[in-house]
């Protein structure tokens, strides 16, 4: 019986942690590019949601290419906030992009309830309904579609990385500027694929996630601080850590709600996190940097 | 050329005066502190549109004699800092006749305010503290909670027969001042809920508390709370396997509820004080008119404000003068039927008194029970 | 003190003496009082962030455990005005110390995930503790200041003991800032490796400028319970840091007067916005990032320039100048 719960609360956190973790490798990609904190992730998210639901209800396009269009649409408009607001504050110091991003958030979930109204949204069912029942342990299908679409995604992402001359080219800009640059990378591309990467997987997280949450113009505020704190427990600046803790967030707020209190899961995994911190100042999986003084 | 100069001075004196006849007097002013922005944005429109149908009716009908209510509606961001910062600008710079607000904690903020400058003020929110401020110049249209609660306690163990009731609350003023209501009310039938769980305003997943719930064996549960979490609630007890009687408080039916729970709302009761489809030809004639004039049907937060400005209306028709004390008088004396039930004010400002409760059968909600 | 800036007191003095008879009604002064509550908690932050180089989300909760603390001792135990005042900033010292410690040595985004556990925690506590601290309703009815029989209860009055705190705080941050312990934590800020080889005793600097910034944010918290006479925890929302840093990178991030112009500009900004309605965050929004590329200093940093100038130009001589965060990158 308990053992029961402990499995279900674990595989609903596991589904969760998929869309936390593609929020997570959003800021983990800011962060190491540009060592900023994105403060619109979250907002980049409710926008796919907005524009995913847009496209498929409004203007009746099939799902895929909604999905598409949204993403593609939501990281234009990061990118465009990068060439408008953050460019020009690159020789400023870093807290000023802080700062506008921040702003960008009031922005956008404010232009948001012009356009699409107060209310919540939903995106009609696409999955199916069904809840399969493994001897107790009830996984909801959709939920099952979700998490496998956000980690294939963040395969394909990490490979593009990885293995594509330009996912390359893109990974050493971020380590070294002025080198990438000798080296004959386009700098510029270089910004604009972080910014519209970032939006972009904020984007597909929500797009993904509108069929079974509901959108609303002001919930980027929760999804930022959750891809946030994701990002750090991993080690910010790390795409693995962004990965592993994305999931280990969903996992330790299910069990935290579970088995400890509900109304108390934030502040206790934030205890869990300060904890942590105490102990491996980078995140779990970055040693610690050389701040010891 | 003195008395040539007297004369202009005469005759403009003469001029203005009948030019002045014939500007309008200076409008009544009615200050809304509303949350225009922000999560309880919805709420705020509906409150500044409810109002603003029941003014433009007032002064297309003539008004007072002439005179015309105006409403400002000012943000205050739901935050109590910002309402008083709201109000005193109203109050003081606005100079408005009345002020309206809207959530509890930046109406509690305000209250001693308008205690002090003595000005009439309607207010949505429903937490106790408001009526125990002692502030006679306050006027609720809303039914309280404690009275919803309380018939919503007894439905379920009288007319459902259910025994062992579990309860979902949102952790905000709203949601634990409707669990302390449901326990108040249990304790008279000598009873406690089985298993009380809590979520949070803006959660999106609540498998965690629903499995609990499931895991106690109550035959029915209680959802305290607003209703986008109400929706997802909804649809997350049915996936996993919740199937006792849900009862939905008043938060839970607003908004887009029904299309985002789809058919997870089937078999649930909600409880309510104001219903689009109420047959009360009050509330049919309302319905026609805010979906003619705001191209949306009306939400409860509408008729809230539609209500209370019914209510300051009636009273300044009766004094035929915007004399706040009299006014305020005849306020408190209100008794009529309004579009969210039945208002009867008390002498702590408390006048919304109906419940309805509805449940969701073939799609479609009906109502089960009324308090009139 | 040379004349002219004798003089340029004096002009600064006597505008703040007159200031609530120039301002015509309740809501005005009631604005200016908040602009003074809203400074205290610039500079407390500026402490932090423009000069330790620290991003907290963490103040607002501070502020709010004063307001609370002030709230519950005047209220419950009936304790002067004075008294919970004094215990707020006492309450305000020792978190500065307990979360100080363990978090001050953690790197950019985890000290700031730090702050921003702290502040959650803090919320829960508030809304939760139903017992302590009236649940999401809050405590009401907390009385106006009595100091030593004067009656703090109008705008008026209230003001007059903002400028004085106000003042009183500024000149302590000030001299921190301009003292030998203010430049080695600025020396700190850029380089602390640097900063620890000449013997600077990195951490206890740290923590206690982190202390002296609580202490500030609990002060401002118990200020702000006596003047608007409720608190409950929608008053301390995580939006509101948010805001708070916004005052400083406008202000002028790193420099002394900079959270002081940040904070004025922002409050009065925020009120003239209000006719918008719900275009106001909007345009507050778009706002910002206007500003943010047109003063890259700050404002701060833009009078500076202006001085300097004007310096300069009339005596032709090179003098220093503030230096704020941006230019030692």
């Amino acid at each position: 019986m308990f053992i029961t719960q402990l499995v279900q609360q674990v595989i609903g956190g596991i589904s969760i942690g998929a869309i936390y973790c593609l929020l997570a490798l959003g800021f983990s990609l800011m962060s190491r590019a540009i060592n900023v904190i994105h403060f619109a992730q979250g907002d980049f998210f409710m926008l796919g949601g907005f524009a995913s639901i847009t496209f498929y209800l409004i203007l009746k396009l099939p799902f895929w290419l909604s999905i598409i269009l949204s993403t593609l649409c939501v990281s234009c408009v990061g990118i465009a906030f990068e060439r408008i607001a953050y460019k020009p504050l690159w020789k400023s110091h870093h807290v000023f992009i802080l700062m506008s991003t921040a702003a960008t958030s009031i922005v956008l979930s404010n232009s948001a309830v012009l356009i699409w109204g107060p209310d919540a949204w939903r995106f009609p069912r696409i999955f199916s309904d069904q809840v399969l029942n493994l001897s107790g342990i009830l996984i909801p299908v959709e939920m099952l579609w979700i998490s496998i679409s956000a980690v294939v995604i963040m395969i394909l992402f990490n490979a593009f990385l990885q293995k594509t001359k330009l996912g390359k080219g893109f990974r050493a800009a971020a380590q070294d500027r002025e080198m990438a640059q000798g080296m004959g990378v386009n700098l510029k591309l270089a910004d604009s694929f972080v910014f519209g990467a970032s939006a972009g997987l904020g984007a597909v997280g929500g797009v993904l996630v509108a069929p079974i949450l509901f959108v609303t113009p002001y919930m980027g505020l929760i999804y930022t601080i959750k891809g946030f704190t994701a990002a750090v427990l991993g080690g910010m600046g790390s795409i693995r850590g962004a990965i592993l803790g994305g999931f280990l967030l969903g996992i330790m707020e299910n069990l935290s709600a579970a088995f400890i209190s509900s109304t108390y899961k934030d502040a206790i995994v934030f205890v869990l996190l300060l904890l942590l911190l105490l102990f491996k100042p980078s995140g779990l999986l970055l040693k610690p940097t050389v701040e010891k003084v | 050329m003195k008395r040539s100069k007297f004369l202009v001075v005469a005759c403009c004196i003469f001029i203005l005066g009948l030019w002045g006849n014939a500007i309008p007097a200076d409008p009544i002013k009615v200050g809304m502190a509303l949350p225009m922005t922000g999560p309880g944005s919805m709420m705020g429109r509906d409150m500044r549109d409810g109002a603003t149908l029941a003014a433009d009716k007032f002064n297309a009908s003539g008004g007072l004699n002439g005179q015309k209510i105006e409403i400002i509606v000012m943000d205050e961001k739901n935050q109590p800092t910002t309402a008083l910062n709201v109000a005193k600008k109203l109050i003081y710079q606005d100079k408005v006749f009345c002020l309206g607000t809207n959530y509890s904690p930046p109406s509690i903020a305000v209250i001693p305010l308008t205690k002090e400058t003595e000005t009439p003020h309607f207010i949505s929110g429903v937490a106790q503290k408001i009526l125990e401020m002692d502030n006679p110049w306050i006027f609720r249209s809303t039914p309280s909670d404690k009275v919803l609660a309380g018939q919503y306690v007894n439905f379920a163990m009288k007319n459902l027969n259910l025994k062992k009731l579990a309860i979902l609350n949102e952790s905000t003023d709203y949601g634990k001042g409707g669990r302390n209501d449901l326990i108040d009310e249990m304790k008279e039938y000598n009873t406690q809920p089985l298993i009380v769980e809590s979520y949070n305003l803006g959660d999106k997943d609540f498998a965690a508390q629903l499995n609990k719930i499931k895991n106690a064996g109550p035959d029915g549960l209680f959802i305290w709370g607003l209703y986008v979490e109400g929706a997802q609630i909804m649809r997350q007890a049915k996936q996993l396997g919740l199937n006792m009687p849900i009862l939905a408080s008043s938060g839970v039916l607003q908004g887009a509820f029904f299309e985002l729970a789809g058919k997870d709302a089937e078999g649930m009761y909600l409880e309510t004080y104001f219903f689009a489809k109420n047959s009360a030809p009050q509330v049919q004639a309302f319905v026609k008119e805010y979906t003619e004039k705001f191209k949306y049907e009306p939400q409860p937060g509408a008729g809230i404000a539609y209500d209370a400005m019914t209510m300051l209306i009636n009273g300044l028709k009766k004094v035929g003068a915007p004399d706040k004390y009299k006014v305020m008088k005849e306020i408190r004396a209100s008794r009529f039927n309004g579009v969210i039930g039945r208002q009867e004010c008390d002498n702590v400002g408390q006048c919304g008194r109906s419940a309805i409760i509805l449940q969701v059968k073939n799609g479609a909600p009906g109502v089960v029970w009324s308090s009139d | 003190m040379k004349r002219g800036q004798f003089i340029k007191y004096l002009f600064i003095a006597a505008v703040l003496l007159i200031l609530p008879y120039l301002l015509k009604d309740q809501y005005s002064r009631h604005i200016i009082n908040m602009v003074f509550i809203n400074c205290i908690m610039a500079i407390s932050v500026n402490i932090v962030f423009g000069y330790t180089g620290g991003l907290t989300f963490g103040h607002v909760a501070v502020y709010g455990i004063g307001a609370y603390t002030s709230a519950l001792l005047s209220t419950k135990l009936g304790f002067s005005f004075l008294v919970s005042f004094c215990l707020a900033g006492v309450a305000g010292a020792l978190v500065g110390i307990i979360v100080g410690y363990p978090t001050l040595k953690l790197a950019g985004p985890y000290f700031a995930l730090a702050t921003m556990g702290f502040h959650k925690v803090m919320e829960m506590i508030f809304l939760n503790w139903e017992a302590v601290t009236g649940g999401p309703s809050g405590i009401t009815g907390i009385p106006s200041p009595a100091i030593f029989g004067i009656q703090f209860k109008t705008e008026e009055r209230y003001y007059y003991l903002l400028v004085i705190v106000t003042l009183v705080i500024y000149t302590l941050y000030r001299n921190l800032i301009r003292s030998h312990r203010g430049k080695t934590i600025t020396a700190m800020r850029d380089n602390a490796i640097a900063a620890s080889a000449m013997g600077i005793n990195v951490p206890l600097t740290r923590i206690s400028a982190f202390t002296m910034s609580t202490v500030f944010s609990a002060l401002a918290g118990s200020l702000y319970a006596h003047m608007v006479k409720y608190v409950a925890p929608e008053a301390f929302p995580l939006g509101e840091s948010i805001t708070l840093l916004m005052m400083i990178v406008l202000g002028g991030p790193g420099f002394l007067m900079g959270p002081i112009y940040g904070s004025v500009v922002v409050v009065l900004a925020n009120e003239y916005l209000q006719n918008l309605e719900q275009f106001n965050m909007l345009v507050f929004g778009i706002g910002i990032m206007v500003l943010l590329i047109f003063l890259p200093s700050g404002i701060a940093g833009l009078i500076e320039r202006l001085r300097f100038r004007l310096r300069a130009e009339k005596e032709g001589v090179l003098y220093t100048r503030e230096v704020g965060i941006e230019e030692m990158k």
